[in-house]
């Protein structure tokens, strides 16, 4: 057993950079530079451990772009060229250099070198690099593990979809190579930001890692610092970055890389040499850049440079590996000593510091692997994986955002030299959701269109184009790839909308950014029908839904939820049981639209009472229930929609042990603001019983979900919150005309209002608006539709105001008369006071009439102010009169956002979405496991 | 390939550089330029929303001409920030044209809490090079009792 462990972690990453359609580029040199100084060197070292019988353990990160350029049957290609070369260079070097007792032999070295490179590169490898890795992992020296997609900074990133998405596509890839997902993540520059973790966790990761202070900074403090991984609340382990093995390698002055007996970096006989000289080895022949034959040594801090002594340098790193060695040894004695497991240094850093930047730096790995071999007892080696599996039990702790950038935070990647990127990055984020969800089932031209747009969103999120850009070279080519790839996913994008593609420049496109070939665009979509590999395979549940109505009676708007949720939830292949009351004309059981619907028999249901009544349909339902059972099975589920069907739900639950989730759609307290009646505080205490033994509990906005936890003193964690979804169809049914925004210009200017008539409703606030608005627009008109105990106070205010010639009461509406009024109406406006969701503002904007609406409760949720609609303060005539105002007066702006408006309504209010989310939830009710991974195989 | 100037779009972004430092970029519609009016001078303004919900307007800049994004310097690390895009009217009222996402600025000081522990799922990587998956129940989550400090001094 050691004192502790030390966990070594390289990050491999580069940019992907392939262009096929020039002879030869610049910057596919980076990648050649790596294979010769950084890749092949590192592989050479481990499989000369492996050989040896050397026991290590080493953690490698690959990242996506990486593994597709080494792939490539194009850049291999490339490189061997490149590679052939360096070695013509290299013999030129050899006859200019003879003579030279000290550089002669210099020139020598790197000749042998790279003759050895290509050897291994086209004999032993074949020039199949990441073979090379699998036979290392599957050594079980080596775990590999992977990155983003495209290394992309999740921190600076807006939406979850789109993060989602370079995590997703990351892990599919790296597992199309290794035949399995990684257990591991390397998030791009150790960038944390929260919520990342369960989007690692959707994907299969078991753990990550962060910057020191990311861990520290957690919140409770972890008890034993970066020594120790801990867990975030749901289960994925974070390691933290120790800082002095960190320092001691990285650090520009106290790091050993700085050691003057090292390589300089900065003296390359391509900027030293005559150009005429150079000409056949440089690009164009004509820009000077780094070939790799550099002859000094670093010196001193002076321009002075001597000789580079490569006995010399050996010399120092094992030194230096002897020094990290001693120093780790240190670190686990001190802090072992108050830990009840072997602390672990975790020690991470960037693969291409080895080698390129740092010449001796493999054969600093080199030694070190064989001194912590065979010179000593206190520290091993070891992987995360490893180390996870040894010490399962980890704290549970709530990280901050964090990197391991200059500065801690999101500085590098975000300052004036490249905070314009985001504009461009956030838009195509946005609109790649919204293509996914609008497109669910896109075959041929179309799909390639859909999957290319991704392809292009993902290079530009590339997290290196933002770093070049802050740096002093290479910035205009970062700017032309960040540039090229936006361009083309808004071209890709355009015509996507407007229906046409232009096949001749989208096969352009494949051919040039061609990474990702499997790339499947529907993981950007929030309704989530994406059923990559990394997607179990959709498990049908059996639900008991209980509601005491249903189509054709509609009281609420209840019935029309549950009846559309149903629906919903049978596309998507569950199996739905309603329980309900029985309507005259309706049979007792009958299957409609794919959904179970029982019925109670009238007789069954005959009190006057209303608590009587309720007494007698909960024992119906229960009755009703058993006989269900018995005919088709047990349910996985019961589903009951608010307190009249509470007492049902909660026997069934207790009788068979099934799982209640409970939709609450209104409180009593709500409703009344305050529960004053005996009767109130009946319902009150049903629904306090409901809702604490459901399982979970769903409601449709985070404010009702805030007075619900509140209310009934609920576990935040145990409410859900699922909008109301709407289907537009039901609102096309009485007009003239197909909603069209359009219309709009040609509409007089009609103010609509509808909804039940009571001061929570607000239509007081809005009479009192009105004049200040027909002031400034003439032939302003308000309809009133709806009725209610509010009525006459409303109609009085209406005389008092002078207001009766613009103001129209047109009495309750049915849907139909709802849509003829919505068919009218330039504006539709809510200025409730009081309002748990406010569906008929939904039903306006998929009627595609701009809203104005009161900013309370899940009203103010569903309107994004500015975007999709405005919102005011409640109460605040003033400032709804001038909303109002700026709708009836600048049509196209009510156009902008209505067209916004009715993106929204057939994205995330699509009910299809909905029933997927709840799905969900019923799945975290029953405590299945959710995400089967991997068990459909590639 | 040229980057569009503008999306027609309606959008007001807020993004935390530092724990200390927010950016902020915007973009406004045809539609909205128009209501807008020539004479009417953009407004930025940066909200705190503290423990009570209640949010505070804590700077108001006046954005010169052309402006599309502001840096707000010296904000709190731990606090929740948003923003608000508009002018102000005749009366001196404030109208908000956009109203940006929320943000949260990271924790930039170790706290104390009650220590939890629980027992993650692993995959353990046989020497012998065989995998056996083992797994390891899932989040037996005991409750230590002790804050994280009492911990530290205990041990």
């Amino acid at each position: 057993m050691p004192e502790g462990y030390l966990a070594l972690v390289l990050h491999a990453h580069l940019p992907f950079v392939k262009h096929p359609e020039m002879p030869e580029c610049l910057e596919e040199r980076w990648f050649f530079e790596a294979l010769t100084e950084c890749y092949i060197p590192l592989l050479e070292v481990l499989q000369g451990l492996v050989r040896d019988g050397v026991s290590f353990q080493l953690t490698i990160s690959l990242s996506p772009p990486l593994l597709a350029m080494l792939a490539d049957p194009l850049l291999q290609k490339r490189y061997l060229n490149h590679l052939e070369a360096m070695i013509q260079l290299g013999e030129a070097e050899c006859r200019r250099t003879a003579g030279d007792a000290s550089l002669h032999p210099l020139a020598l070295m790197y000749l042998e070198k790279l003759n050895d490179v290509q050897r291994a590169y086209t004999n032993k490898y074949q020039g199949d690099l990441i073979g090379a890795f699998r036979t290392l992992q599957k050594s079980g020296k080596v775990e590999l593990i992977t990155t983003c997609a495209t290394h992309g900074y999740l921190p600076l990133m807006q939406t979850r979809e789109a993060r989602r998405a370079q995590i997703g596509v990351g892990v599919e890839f790296f597992a199309r190579h290794f035949g399995g997902p990684p257990d591991g993540f390397w998030l791009p520059e150790c960038g944390y930001t929260p919520g990342v973790e369960e989007l690692l966790k959707e994907f299969g990761i078991s753990y990550f890692f962060v910057e020191t202070h990311g861990l520290l900074y957690a919140d409770p403090v972890p008890r034993y610092g970066v020594f120790a991984p801990a867990s975030c609340a749901n289960g994925v382990a974070v390691f933290g970055r120790d800082p002095e093995s960190s320092r001691q390698v990285w650090d520009r002055q106290t790091g050993y890389p700085g050691d003057f007996f090292y390589r300089e970096f900065y003296r390359d006989i391509g900027y030293d040499l005559d150009l005429d000289y150079l000409r056949p080895y440089l690009p164009a022949g004509t820009i000077r850049v780094d070939t790799g034959f550099k002859y000094y040594r670093i010196t001193g801090p002076g321009p002075h440079k001597e000789p580079y002594r490569p006995e010399l340098a050996r010399e120092r790193a094992a030194e230096h590996a002897a020094h990290f060695l001693f120093s780790r040894q240190q670190q686990v004695l001190r802090h072992g000593a108050k830990m009840d497991r072997p602390p672990l240094v975790v020690a991470p850093y960037d693969a291409e510091l080895f080698g390129h930047w740092w010449y001796e730096g493999p054969q600093w790995i080199d030694l070190l692997c064989r001194k912590i071999c065979f010179d000593q007892d206190v520290i091993q080696m070891i992987t995360p994986g490893r180390y996870l599996s040894l010490h399962p039990d980890l704290q549970v702790v709530d990280l901050p955002m964090s990197s391991w950038g200059k500065g801690g935070y999101n500085h590098v990647w975000l300052n004036p030299s490249n905070d314009w990127i985001y504009r461009h990055l956030h838009r195509a984020e946005a609109a790649m959701a919204d293509l996914a969800d609008l497109h669910p089932d896109a075959a041929g031209v179309k799909k390639r269109a859909l999957n290319q747009a991704a392809r292009e969103l993902l290079l530009a999120q590339s997290s290196d184009w933002a770093f070049i850009l802050r740096m002093e070279t290479a910035v205009d080519y970062a700017r032309k790839r960040f540039t090229e790839h936006i361009g083309r996913f808004n071209l890709l994008a355009e015509q996507l909308e407007n229906g046409y593609i232009d096949e001749a420049v989208l096969q352009e496109m494949e051919y040039r950014d061609n990474i990702f070939s499997q790339l499947d665009y529907r993981i950007y979509s929030r309704h989530r029908r994406y059923n990559g590999i990394c997607v179990g395979t959709r498990s049908p549940l059996r639900i008991l839904m209980l509601s005491w109505e249903y189509p054709p009676a509609t009281v609420g708007g209840l019935a029309r939820h549950v009846y559309d949720l149903s629906r919903a939830l049978v596309r998507l292949g569950d199996e739905v049981h309603v329980i309900t009351c029985p309507v005259p004309g309706e049979k007792a059981y009958s299957l409609q639209q794919g959904v179970h619907v029982h019925r109670l028999l009238p007789e069954q249901l005959n009190a006057k009472d209303f608590l009587t009544w309720v007494g007698q349909l909960n024992r119906g339902m229960i009755e009703l229930a058993g006989q269900v059972i018995a005919d088709w099975g047990a349910p996985h589920l019961v589903h009951a929609h608010d307190w009249m069907v509470g007492a049902a739900g909660e026997h069934l639950h207790e009788q068979y042990g099934f799982p209640l989730v409970a939709t609450i759609h209104a409180t009593e307290y709500g409703r009344n603001r305050g529960i004053r009646t005996g009767l109130q505080r009946r319902i009150h205490e049903k629904e306090y019983q409901l809702t604490q033994r459901a399982a979970l509990v769903i409601c449709c906005s985070n404010y009702m979900a805030e007075e619900i936890s509140r209310l009934f003193e609920l576990d935040r964690e145990k409410v859900k919150v699922i909008p109301n979804g709407v289907d537009p169809a039901n609102l096309t049914d009485g007009r003239t005309l197909e909603p069209d925004c359009k219309d709009l210009y040609h509409r007089d200017p009609n103010i609509v209002f509808l909804g039940r008539l009571v001061p929570e409703k607000g239509v007081q606030v809005l009479l009192e608006a009105l004049a200040s608005i027909s002031g400034r627009v003439k032939g302003t008109r308000l309809l009133v539709a709806g009725r209610g105990p509010y009525e006459e106070y409303l109609k009085g205010r209406v005389e008092e105001l002078g207001l009766s010639p613009k103001v129209q009461f047109v009495g309750f509406v049915d849907d139909l008369g709802r849509n003829r009024l919505l068919e009218m109406a330039r504006v539709a406006v809510f200025p409730s006071l009081y309002e748990p969701f406010g569906i008929v503002a939904l039903e306006a904007m998929a009627a595609r009439v701009p809203v104005v609406v009161a900013d309370t409760g899940g009203l103010g949720e569903i309107v994004e102010h500015g975007v999709d609609g405005y919102k005011a303060p409640p109460g605040r005539p003033d400032m709804l009169a001038h909303y109002i105002t700026q709708l009836l007066f600048y049509p196209e702006l009510a156009v902008e956002m209505c067209r916004r408006a009715w993106r929204k309504v057939i994205t995330i209010y699509d009910w299809q979405y909905i029933a997927e989310e709840t799905h969900q939830t019923y799945c975290r009710a029953v405590a299945r496991p959710v995400a089967s991974l991997w068990r459909r195989g590639l | 390939m040229e980057l569009p100037r503008h999306y027609n779009e309606n959008r007001l972004v807020l993004m935390v550089q530092e724990p200390t430092i927010i950016f902020s970029y915007w973009e406004l519609s045809r539609g909205q330029w128009e209501s807008l009016g020539d004479e009417r001078f953009l407004v930025l303004r940066l909200y705190t929303t503290g423990s009570n919900r209640v949010s505070t307007v804590l700077k108001e800049v006046s954005l010169p001409p052309f402006t599309n994004d502001w840096y707000f310097r010296n904000v709190l690390p731990e606090h929740t920030y948003h923003a608000e895009l508009g002018y102000y009217g005749p009366e001196g009222e404030f109208y908000p044209l956009l109203r940006s996402n929320k943000v949260v600025t990271p924790r930039t000081r170790p706290v104390e809490g009650m220590v939890r522990f629980l027992k993650v799922k692993t995959v353990i990587l046989d020497t012998t090079n065989k995998d056996t998956a083992e797994e390891q129940g899932d989040s037996n989550a005991f409750w230590g009792g002790y804050s994280s400090m009492d911990l530290v001094h205990r041990s």
